[in-house]
């Protein structure tokens, strides 16, 4: 019995790495040039997956090969310098990365430049200082953001209030900036900072639990709260309704994605400022592919490349469905 | 039984060896040099906390504060290489810590008979919450250029950090293997009245040994974060679990009482050969992480039944 379990395994063992080898890649038509993108797992993020599309729609109109690589989560920042390395052992001809830290990929991104493979960054950013470690990083404006989400509150509320601060995960940049500029954008004006927290987790449950604390904590004295990512709207929206305050807290956001959009029209969110995620992985892979293919040279570009946000108010909810992710 | 054991030792490898030929032939670009190498490097930071961690699973422990650890040691020692400290020195610092952490553990497990798996993830816990305190949450970029080049020095062409562990490896095997030490760490995992009977201080090897696991775990920390040039607060995130699929795929019987280096060495190379094929691949991530688990199963069900086998062996003779 024990020999024919054994069999069963081995068997099992052959066939699983056999038919792992028979799934084709989704972009395997050969076009001469390879580009990575590495990242790291969307799920359901509906920026990641838009900055993916981007990128990938960009590198095939280009005329290249599209390689995606994953890690599992945003906290796997040594498996990311894993699989930039790796990319380095497979001769891709052109990298694009998403980083999860700004700082733990420098020297793997270093090596790849160093071995002659272009590499640009999108959303994510680098650490300053390391320009000459990459082509360019092109991102959303996540300062001028953050200060358009202030602009909101002293155009739209200049008599001031309170507020409380969804500052987003632990540890990410990106989110840190938001926060950190829209707060300075309201320096000097009526406004008060109550509360200023990261989320619990990474999904809506925490944001809702960090948002019911922090309410807790101000004796449910707020008027606005600003969310670092409108992907949260809704575990928020869900704690406002608990505590029956819908009425009495509105939120300012940044993204403006159609989940976000969707509560300016419920009239819970009053103002947004929208990126353009779709647009930055575009113009990676646009600028990538063009170095992979020699048409342009590193030289050629800044190290950032901006793409800029805008300020979205009820009025503007149209116009911003066109872009929003 | 010897020469039982010694004709399924050999089949199973000549299975192992049928399967890698079969993915050199298949998957592009395995074979390269280049490829290999980076598979080695990225075994070894699973290799050093891994064949620590197989004396503590021997003694039916189990360390998940690994992880925790190495976060903690990177950070630590990216600060105190900025504040210019000689490396040997933020090496024996963070080498204390480890130690220290590891004392606790054994100390909780051992001394006050909590479960080893509370003790250890709250330890970890704690580690990886001082990583973020110290840090406020952010990566600290090591200011000195020469502690990164030794973190991705080549020897030879090879990585310095697959001779390292090989070093560790070694050291492990040869205390686990040859020394009395190993033979008390084997006798704790499948007879401790024996110990009690010697007059030896069941409460000192458990503090010995954990201490073992969090120092290799956290000189494996230091020597990431060398290799990234930043400590990150979550750089060891995922190495607890890895090393634990390390140590089970290399045949360690997470009952206690058996477990060889060697196999964990093997075990950890597996795992990387793994993520390395799917990624080469370019098999979608959700697709990779029902393959890994998959795979990682059935290789688990083939180690089990390699152990019931050897068992059933020692029975028979």
């Amino acid at each position: 019995m024990k020999k024919q379990i054994g069999k069963m395994l081995t068997a099992l063992l052959t066939i699983t790495v056999m038919g792992s080898m028979a799934i084709v890649p989704a972009s395997a038509e050969e076009s001469g040039k390879v580009i990575a993108y590495i990242t790291r797992e969307m799920g359901d993020d509906a920026g990641q997956i838009i900055v993916e599309k981007g990128v990938r729609e960009g590198v095939e109109d280009a005329g290249c090969t599209y390689q995606l690589m994953t890690v599992n989560s945003i906290n796997e920042v040594s498996e990311q310098a894993d699989l930039i390395e790796q990319a380095i052992a497979m001769k891709v001809d052109g990298i694009i990365v998403n980083p999860n830290d700004g700082t733990t990929c420098l020297e793997a991104i270093k090596a790849a430049t160093d071995a002659g493979i272009p590499v640009a960054t999108v959303d994510g950013s680098l650490d300053s200082g390391y320009e000459d470690y990459y082509v360019t990083q092109v991102a959303n404006d996540n300062a001028k953001a953050g200060k358009q989400a202030a602009e909101i509150l002293t155009t739209l509320c200049p008599e001031g209030g309170k507020y409380i601060c969804v500052r987003g995960v632990n540890g990410s940049v990106v989110l840190d900036t938001r926060t950190d500029c829209f707060k300075e954008g309201l320096e000097g004006s009526k406004w008060e900072c109550v509360g200023d927290m990261n989320n619990e987790s990474s999904d809506n449950d925490g944001a809702m639990t960090v948002v019911e604390n922090m309410l807790a904590a101000a004796a449910y004295d707020v008027d606005v709260i600003f969310v670092s990512a409108d992907s949260w709207f809704p575990g928020i929206a869900q704690a406002l309704e608990d505590a029956d305050m819908t009425e009495q807290i509105k939120l300012v956001g940044i993204d403006a994605s159609k989940v976000g959009l969707s509560y300016m029209e419920s009239g819970l969110c009053i103002g947004e400022a929208q990126v353009n995620l779709g647009a930055c992985g575009g113009m990676a892979a646009e600028i990538v592919c063009s170095i992979a293919k020699g048409d342009t040279t590193a030289e050629d570009y800044e190290p950032v490349t901006i793409v800029d946000t805008s300020i979205v108010y009820e009025e503007d909810i149209e116009t911003a469905y066109e872009i929003a992710f | 039984m010897k020469k039982e054991g010694k004709n399924k030792a050999i089949m199973e490898a000549a299975l192992l060896l049928a399967l890698f030929a079969v993915i050199c032939i298949f998957v592009p670009g395995f074979l390269s040099k280049a490829n290999l190498l980076n598979v080695l490097r990225q075994a070894s930071y699973t290799v050093i906390p891994a064949v620590a961690l197989t004396m503590v699973i021997i003694t039916s422990g189990i360390n998940l504060s690994l992880g925790g650890i190495m976060s903690l040691a990177g950070v630590l020692g990216a600060i105190l290489i900025n504040k210019n400290l000689s490396p040997v020195v933020v090496f024996i610092i963070v080498g204390v810590m480890g130690i220290a952490c590891g004392i606790l553990n054994g100390y909780l497990i051992a001394q006050m008979r909590l479960p080893a798996f509370i003790c250890t993830y709250t330890v970890g816990q704690i580690a990886a919450g001082l990583a973020l305190l110290i840090c406020n949450a952010k990566a600290v970029r090591v200011s000195d250029p020469d502690f990164i080049a030794f973190g991705n020095a080549r020897v030879f062409g090879v990585q310095l950090i697959i001779f390292i562990a090989a070093i560790f490896a070694l050291g492990a095997w040869f205390l686990l293997h040859r020394t009395p030490f190993g033979i008390r760490v084997y006798a704790l995992g499948n007879n401790e009245t024996i110990l009690r009977q010697e007059g030896i201080s069941i409460v000192k090897l458990q503090i010995i040994i954990y201490s073992l696991s969090c120092l290799f775990s956290a000189l494996c920390g230091v020597l990431l974060m060398a290799r990234l040039g930043s400590g990150s607060p979550v750089q060891g995130e995922d190495y607890t679990l890895t090393c634990i699929a390390a140590c089970v795929i290399g045949g360690v019987d997470m009952a206690g009482g058996y477990g060889r280096i060697p196999n964990t060495v093997v075990g950890s190379i597996i795992i990387c050969i793994i993520n390395n094929i799917l990624n080469l691949l370019a098999i979608n991530n959700n697709l990779q992480q029902i393959i890994l688990g998959s795979l990682i199963i059935i290789l688990v069900g083939m180690s089990a039944f390699s152990a019931q086998g050897r068992l059933k062996l020692q029975a028979k003779y």
